[in-house]
């Protein structure tokens, strides 16, 4: 697989030499949507040497929508069990993890999402400038385009499962840096995507005659609009097709026979790493962020329902031959929450105060040390570092520190 | 029929009764917890509001006189004006606005119960004290009828708000998409009935504080009549009570930053290192949001309350009557007994012409889009009230106490115990935890 990302130097040059010799037999082979997932990629002589993937699979498990440590690693108040009790006895856990100690990053969940998918810590805005809005592009290169841009994996063997009602989490597939980017994005999967499948393809099944085709054209356009990101393809590779035809196949298209909110995300990455095979993925959990509302049953069922979604990824890694004794877990908090003696739901938001930046992480896996507890100060961003290093690569554009204590 | 009459009659009564005695139970039953030294002082606090409700009855009625005084002063100007030769004095004695005021202070404040300010009027510091006690008690009662009886116009709608609220996010928590409407539209529904009955409830709430008869609140029929020759001046007071949530509002979110601002201010004794729940530190946090949101928010609520009384309803009231059109079954014997007292004659004014509810539903310079104008434009201002609520629950959820009390016109809600600082978002002992030693996969046994 010598196959080597066409820069725009050379798509330039080639174009010119093609219109001065008056022949397009010597432009190269552009491949959209191909199984590599590399828009743009094309085969020439100068191809560098892609390393195979010979490292451990990786699941990030994103314990999101903002949860204090009290209800998720504290053994009286906890309500993740599997978590807190079982996760910890079989790998480390880092009971004093902040975002950004410093207090310099604001907390939000892309932010905190982004600090665990780059290493790095970075203050985000739109990028359409609306208010309130999480359209975040990051500047930095995530593990994602790293892995891809490292090893020979194809785009639907690096996955974000992400949640139904944050479109913009789509953002999160590539950076905007000029050496990674669209080039080493990242699949994602979930049920925009679902849809934006099903739309398409009622589209591809109508005549450009027919009554409907307008209307249906019209609703596709309205998707594609909520990932607007400039560079975005919306090309779904064939793999990625055929994934979600056997959705398609058993859930239907009404959307209401599948599980729903992170129910949805955990079935969602049960069948990808069935039908998928990625090596890394990431889980986007997000519900426990419905506290904003006020309800502590809806934050702390949340919690409950992600801590039996890792349970049931977990056990199907170690009864999948090929996930078996060489996937590493990493669980870990895109922010806290506040924890506020003054009101009668103590984390119902997130306002940078120190609790919102305590978090935890837990590391489980082969390489992992067993049954540790680290109580020192430790970094969010340590996570993407760690894992570079546990996959055997060097993330040179996190600066953050490896996890020592947890690699036995 | 018989039976479900005798249960709607016993239902009423009980009501009646709870209303008339209640306040009495409420407030013995916070005079024992005195005695009981944990329960004392919550027991203070939170009956402490009606006390304040009911000294915000006072200057809803202060509010109200004081225009009735104003009137009758100037009137007596215009009328020496034009007869300085002989001057003849309308109805009643006129009286200097001061000097009236001073004269009827004692009963201004403590209501048109004569042999009791006869009884406390005195310099004796027994007196005083007892003065004070008699004050409390007083104050408590009428603050509990007023909340009693605002609250049976605002419940329904706030229960509904309350209702969609909970039902609304349960749907989308759930991914329910068949009930997608459901919370939606009983929000809206709150809204819509909230807006709709708060003219009537700030219209008990005035006629209330001059009358002194809690059952003023239930008459719907006369309120409204009352509300519709009120005109123009419905829109300025919604306008008013809208724009008076916003400290409400405000100090909901500030709450919010409260213990991070208080941790930045003073980082000596609210380090975020110390323990944030120890008693001494609690206390001081208590008392200083205590003290700073009273601060801020009575001025907010007696402004609100005196011009509820200064320019809804006395201004509506004087009106009409001086037109000659209020019939016998629309004022209380409470509100002409007062405007006597201010130097009016209301009882020669009063009409029995039994044309007046035909007639006197609006007033002649309200031409029909000037009404439409009028509900809608004040509709729309309730409307914004009600949407602030919701608001406000966003910001800082209360529970049934946000949803039920708004500050401005149930309790004035100034007070809050921090009940949960004693919670350690950072807690663990993950060490001692004998659960921590379970086996994987966990022994079905």
């Amino acid at each position: 697989m010598n196959k080597r990302v066409l820069t725009k130097r050379e798509f330039l040059k080639s174009v010119a030499a093609g219109c001065s010799l008056g022949t397009v037999s010597n432009f190269p082979r552009i491949t959209f949507g191909s199984d590599t997932g590399r828009i743009g990629t094309f085969e020439d002589k100068e191809s560098k040497i892609i390393r195979p993937y010979d490292g451990p699979n990786i699941v990030i498990i994103r314990f999101g929508g903002g949860v204090r440590r009290r209800e998720s690693i504290d053994p009286t108040h906890t309500f993740a069990p599997f978590t807190q009790r079982i996760m910890g006895k079989l790998g480390t856990t880092f009971t004093n993890m902040y975002y950004d100690s410093e207090g310099e990053a604001e907390v939000g969940h892309g932010q905190g999402t982004l600090n665990i998918l780059t290493g790095l810590y970075s203050n985000y805005k739109d990028v359409n400038n609306k208010f309130l809005g999480e359209g975040y592009e990051s500047d930095h290169p995530t593990l994602f385009e790293h892995m891809r841009k490292e090893f020979d994996l194809p785009t639907h063997q690096t996955l974000i499962i992400n949640g139904e009602d944050r479109t913009q989490e789509e953002f999160y597939s590539f950076s905007n840096h000029h050496l990674f980017g669209v080039k080493y994005k990242s699949e994602v999967l979930s049920l925009y995507r679902y849809k934006l499948y099903l739309l398409e393809k009622k589209l591809s099944e109508l005549a450009t005659t027919h009554p409907d085709y307008k209307k249906v054209s019209d609703e596709v356009e309205k998707m594609r609009q909520q990932n607007y990101r400039s560079g975005a393809s919306f090309d779904q590779t064939s793999k990625i097709i055929s994934f979600w035809e056997k959705w398609e196949s058993f859930y239907g298209r009404s959307g209401l026979k599948n599980p729903r909110g992170d129910r949805l995300l955990t079935e969602l990455s049960s069948w990808a790493l069935r039908r998928l095979k990625p090596r890394m993925m990431m889980i986007n959990y997000n519900d426990p962020d419905y506290i904003h509302w006020g309800y502590m049953a809806h934050y702390t069922k949340a919690i409950s329902i992600i801590d039996q979604g890792i349970r049931r990824i977990y056990e199907q890694c170690q009864a999948d031959e090929f996930y078996r004794d060489n996937t590493i877990f990493a669980i870990v908090p895109d922010c806290g929450r506040e924890t506020n003696p003054f009101v009668k739901v103590p984390c119902q938001h997130h306002f940078n105060s120190r609790s919102s930046r305590e978090i935890f992480g837990i590391l489980v896996g082969p390489g992992i040390a067993k049954d540790t507890t680290i109580d020192r100060k430790t970094e969010q961003i340590s996570v993407a570092k760690t894992i570079s290093t546990l996959s055997n690569f060097n993330m040179q554009s996190s600066d953050a520190e490896v996890l020592e204590e947890s690699i036995a | 029929m018989s039976l479900i009459r005798h249960i709607i009659h016993f239902s009423i009564r009980a009501f009646r009764f709870f209303v008339r005695w209640g306040w009495i139970s409420l407030l013995s039953l916070g005079i024992f917890s005195l005695f009981l030294s944990s329960a004392a002082s919550i027991w203070v606090i939170a009956l402490t509001p009606f006390i304040v409700n009911g000294w915000l009855v006072t200057i809803t009625r202060r509010g109200a006189l004081d225009y009735a005084v104003a009137l009758k002063n100037s009137l007596e100007k215009k009328y020496s004006k034009k007869h300085s030769d002989s001057v003849e004095k309308t109805d009643g004695a006129f009286h200097d606005k001061k000097e009236w005021l001073h004269q009827y202070r004692s009963e201004i404040r403590y209501g048109n119960n004569q042999d009791f300010n006869e009884k406390i009027n005195s310099r004796s510091f027994f007196r005083w004290i007892k003065k004070r006690i008699i004050t409390g008690f007083h104050d408590f009662k009428i603050g509990f009828r007023n909340w009693i009886g605002v609250w049976v116009w605002t419940l329904p709608g706030l229960t509904l708000m309350w209702f969609g609220w909970y039902a609304g996010w349960q749907v989308s928590f759930s991914k329910m998409y068949e009930y997608s409407a459901v919370g939606f539209t009983l929000t809206m529904a709150g809204w819509v009935l909230l807006a709709s009955v708060m003219p009537l409830a700030l219209m008990g709430m005035a006629r209330y504080s001059l009358s002194g008869d809690w059952k003023i609140f239930f008459q719907a029929r006369r309120n409204w009549r009352w509300i519709r020759r009120a005109g123009w001046r419905n829109l300025v007071i919604a306008a008013i009570f809208v724009i008076s949530s916003l400290p409400f509002g405000i100090m909901y979110v500030v709450m919010y930053f409260w213990p991070d601002i208080l941790m930045q201010a003073f980082p000596e004794t609210f380090s975020s290192d110390a323990d944030f729940s120890s008693d001494q530190v609690k206390l001081q946090v208590f008392l200083f949001y205590f003290g700073n949101t009273f601060l801020l928010l009575l001025p907010t609520w007696v402004v609100s309350r005196y011009l509820l009384g200064h320019y809804y309803y006395a201004p509506t009231l004087l009106k009409w009557l001086r037109l000659g059109r209020v019939t016998p079954c629309e004022i209380s014997e409470g509100e002409i007994v007062w405007l006597e007292k201010c130097g009016f004659a209301p009882r020669k004014d009063i009409t029995e012409r039994e044309d007046q509810q035909q007639r006197g539903l609006w007033s002649k310079g309200i031409t029909p889009p000037a009404r439409i104008s009028i509900i809608l434009l004040s509709g729309v201002l309730w409307l914004a009230f009600s949407f602030l609520i919701s608001l406000a629950q966003f910001a800082r959820y209360s529970g049934l106490e946000g949803w039920f009390n708004h500050p401005l016109i149930h309790n004035p809600h100034f007070y809050y115990t921090p009940s949960v600082s004693d919670e350690r978002s950072d807690s663990y002992n993950m060490k001692g935890n004998p659960a921590f030693q379970d086996e994987y996969p966990p022994s079905m046994e």
